[in-house]
């Protein structure tokens, strides 16, 4: 399970019936594809005392004909400003993820290994801002209530996580609820759908939580968002490590 | 400027700024003269918009006012345009055109092909990064696919490094220098020199002259810092070409990237940062031998004055190599480069120019943003040195190290730089600990050690024949920092 766009860009897909969890997981992931977004978002991160630090973002993310390439851009405060992400996850071959820092105006790729680290201090970590496929990922449904399925999702070895625990609402495919445990089964985190809304058609998160179990959160706002972009508005070399130095 | 920045801010997508006041403070009184606090407040403003067309603007504005007290207190304001101007498409090309910044090299703390713009050196070690390189007029034109684009950069006109020569403990000539020079020379006690007396002038010299000299060490020592810095930037300027096209410098870049690693390639025929300076032949001996020119010297003396103080800006072609790539858990970073006439200082204030080559390696390591250690390592060779080298080496080797370490939800960094001058045996360490209360709120507590096996020059003769390296050189500079932030 990829947390935080998949939990920005959930969609709300008609109802199908499915039956193995892999079934299941592949609808979840379906329904939250788009072609193309640009969002704007706030992440807000909470400490363990309650006070708040507020971060905004640009978010843009396109679906290619071998990758999904998504730009995360941070608009303030003022002194990470300028900072962007770009995650290119190919369907063949390995992906790759660079962090440009304006203040010494370098680019820096990041080892996969590196991935399971925070991601600008908040409780998500690089890897889940992955967007591809899952790999070697096993599902089982733990669980099959009237409204909702608990799938268990083992995402493999390269992962932080042990196991992956998700609550999908049975009418619309939403992972409301997923619970992160490392590889001793205990609980690190859980990525809570606080609150949606309809864009266009589509039936989106529009605050989402990251609890970690430590103590802190991190809160994620769609102020904005745009979904099948213009092909002009976000062309291939936007995604391009040129385009992250340039700063748009 | 500020006024400029304000009226765009109606249109701006996106502004902000950040005002951060530091105090550095030197615990050590160990050399008469020295800064003992000094305070630099950085301030920097920014607004961005789109203009359209995948177009946009950008304005930068850099203000920095700096506090020094020691012999006596000075301060000053200096505001000049940061990174400005549009970037967008333009036919075939991405355009950026305005005064900016174009880094090359992947190395951040020994750069080697980092060449086009120039540097901020007036702080030393103590300048922030993101003010370290100072932007110019350029433009640079960018073609090419996702995996292989040209850009080529267009400097019409040259900029040169910013070098505070005198008068500062960051200086060449630190503060006294000259007066004790001068008083040496012409054999003055501290009260003759007050007074301009006659200072019982050595056997032979003209006492014309020697009223020259005093006036001018005493008129030197009590410079107003603003007459100073002008005179520094008068001198560090002189016989710059002028600003006209064919002066102005061109440079090629071509990028190749693709899965996990990237390549650039690059050349230009550029005009170095740093003048080859040369002070005549006469005065060298003045210097050599600390002592002024006899009375019947004067014609010799006219026509040495003459030709002072001589500046080249001399051209260097320059090609060089950079790149990147992840490999297991570390990303390693590489530059190489050749420049065919690097200036290098020697003794008694004279420069040459060498063609030189130098390549570092980087070793990163990093877990998320919360971790990040990093390990570079230089080798510079020049390959016609002078035999008097001044605060360098015919081959230098240097090892650097950096680490940020973010805690607590990035509201408390600690971040330490490092330097190992292999060839001279000096040394720097920075560690800073820095506390964001607020978003709007950051405090940081610093401090810079500095050393090298060379006691620090005494006098203005220690200082033109230093044998040390330039940890050695500024090793008076410890200091313990307090700045803070304020973000919006």
């Amino acid at each position: 399970m990829r947390a935080i766009l998949a939990s920005l860009l959930l969609a709300l897909a008609p109802t199908a019936a499915a039956e193995t969890a892999e079934e299941i997981m592949d609808k979840a992931r379906e329904v939250r594809q788009v072609d193309s977004a640009v969002q704007r978002v706030r992440m807000v991160l909470v400490s363990k005392s309650g006070s708040e630090r507020v971060r905004e973002m640009k978010v843009s993310m396109k679906r290619g004909d071998d990758a999904i390439k998504s730009l995360f851009r941070f608009e303030s405060p003022s002194d990470v400003a300028g900072t962007a992400f770009l995650q290119i996850d190919r369907d063949e071959g390995a992906d790759e993820q660079m962090i440009y820092m304006p203040a010494i105006k370098r680019t820096n790729r990041i080892s996969s290994k590196g991935r399971k680290g925070s991601f600008m201090g908040s409780d998500f970590t690089y890897e889940d801002l992955d967007l591809g496929d899952e790999g070697d990922a096993q599902h089982t449904v733990a669980e099959d209530a009237a409204d909702h399925w608990v799938v268990d999702t083992n995402p493999g070895e390269e992962s932080t996580y042990g196991r992956i625990r998700s609550h999908v609402d049975k009418s619309t495919y939403l992972a409301k609820k997923v619970e992160f445990f490392d590889d001793d089964g205990a609980l690190i985190k859980t990525l809570t759908v606080t609150e949606t809304t309809m864009s266009g058609d589509k039936h989106v998160a529009k605050v989402s939580v990251m609890k970690a179990e430590k103590g802190s959160a991190t809160r994620l706002e769609v102020l904005e968002q745009r979904f099948d972009v213009p092909a002009e508005e976000l062309p291939d070399d936007m995604f391009t490590q040129a385009n992250l130095e340039r700063g748009n | 400027m500020f006024t400029l920045l304000l009226a765009s801010l109606a249109s701006a997508q996106e502004a902000g700024f950040i005002l951060r006041p530091e105090l550095q403070v030197d615990l050590a009184a160990d050399r008469a003269g020295e800064d003992l606090v000094e305070s630099r407040t950085w301030l920097r403003g920014f607004a961005r918009g789109d203009t359209g067309d995948s177009g946009r603007w950008f304005l930068e504005v850099w203000g920095e006012h700096q506090l020094l007290a020691g012999d006596d207190v000075e301060g000053w304001w200096d505001v000049r345009p940061g990174e400005s101007g549009w970037e967008g498409p333009a036919g075939p090309f991405r355009v950026r055109a305005g005064h900016l910044v174009e880094r090359w090299g992947k190395l951040d703390l020994l750069p080697v092909v980092d060449v086009i713009n120039p540097r901020d050196l007036r702080n030393g070690a103590l300048t922030p990064p993101e003010f370290s390189r100072l932007p110019i007029p350029m433009v640079t034109l960018e073609a090419g696919s996702d995996t292989v684009r040209a850009t080529t950069i267009l400097v019409p006109f040259h900029g040169v490094d910013r070098v505070e020569q005198r008068g500062t403990d960051w200086s060449v000539v630190r503060q006294r220098m000259t007066r004790q020079f001068g008083q040496t020379a012409a054999g003055c006690t501290d009260e003759q020199l007050a007074l301009e007396l006659d200072c019982g002038w050595p056997d032979g010299a003209s006492p014309a002259l020697e009223q020259q000299i005093v006036s001018l060490t005493k008129g030197l020592d009590s410079q107003d810092p603003f007459l100073r810095r002008g005179l520094n930037v008068a001198l560090s300027q002189k016989e710059l070409p002028p600003g006209v096209f064919f002066n102005g410098e061109i440079a090629e870049r071509i990028d190749i990237s693709g899965p996990g690693f990237d390549l650039g390639l690059m050349g230009g025929y550029l005009r170095t940062n740093q003048s080859q300076v040369n002070l005549d032949g006469y005065f060298v001996d003045i210097l050599r031998n600390e002592q002024l020119p006899a009375a019947t010297d004067t014609d010799e003396l006219y026509a040495a004055t003459e030709a002072l103080l001589t500046n080249e800006w001399p051209r260097t072609a320059m090609a060089g190599l950079d790149g990147s790539a992840v490999a297991g858990p570390v990303g390693f970073r590489w530059e190489a480069g050749y420049l065919s006439h690097k200036v290098v200082r020697s003794r008694y204030l004279t420069s040459t120019t060498t063609p030189s080559i130098g390549a570092g390696l980087g070793v990163d390591w990093s877990h998320g943003t919360s971790v990040f250690l990093a390990l570079e390592g230089r080798l510079e060779q020049m390959l016609d040195a002078p035999s008097s080298l001044l605060l360098m080496r015919e081959q230098q080797v240097t090892l650097a190290t950096t680490g940020r370490f973010s805690l607590a939800r990035d509201k408390v960094r600690l971040a330490y730089t490092g330097a190992f001058d292999v060839t001279f045996g000096d040394w720097m360490v920075r560690p800073t600990a820095t506390w964001r209360p607020t978003d709007p709120l950051e405090i940081t507590l610093g401090a810079l050690l500095i050393d090298g096996p060379v006691k620090p020059p005494g006098d203005l003769l220690d200082a033109v024949t230093y044998s040390g390296g330039p940890g050695s050189y500024f090793g008076q500079n410890d200091a313990v920092t307090f700045a803070v932030a304020w973000i919006r």
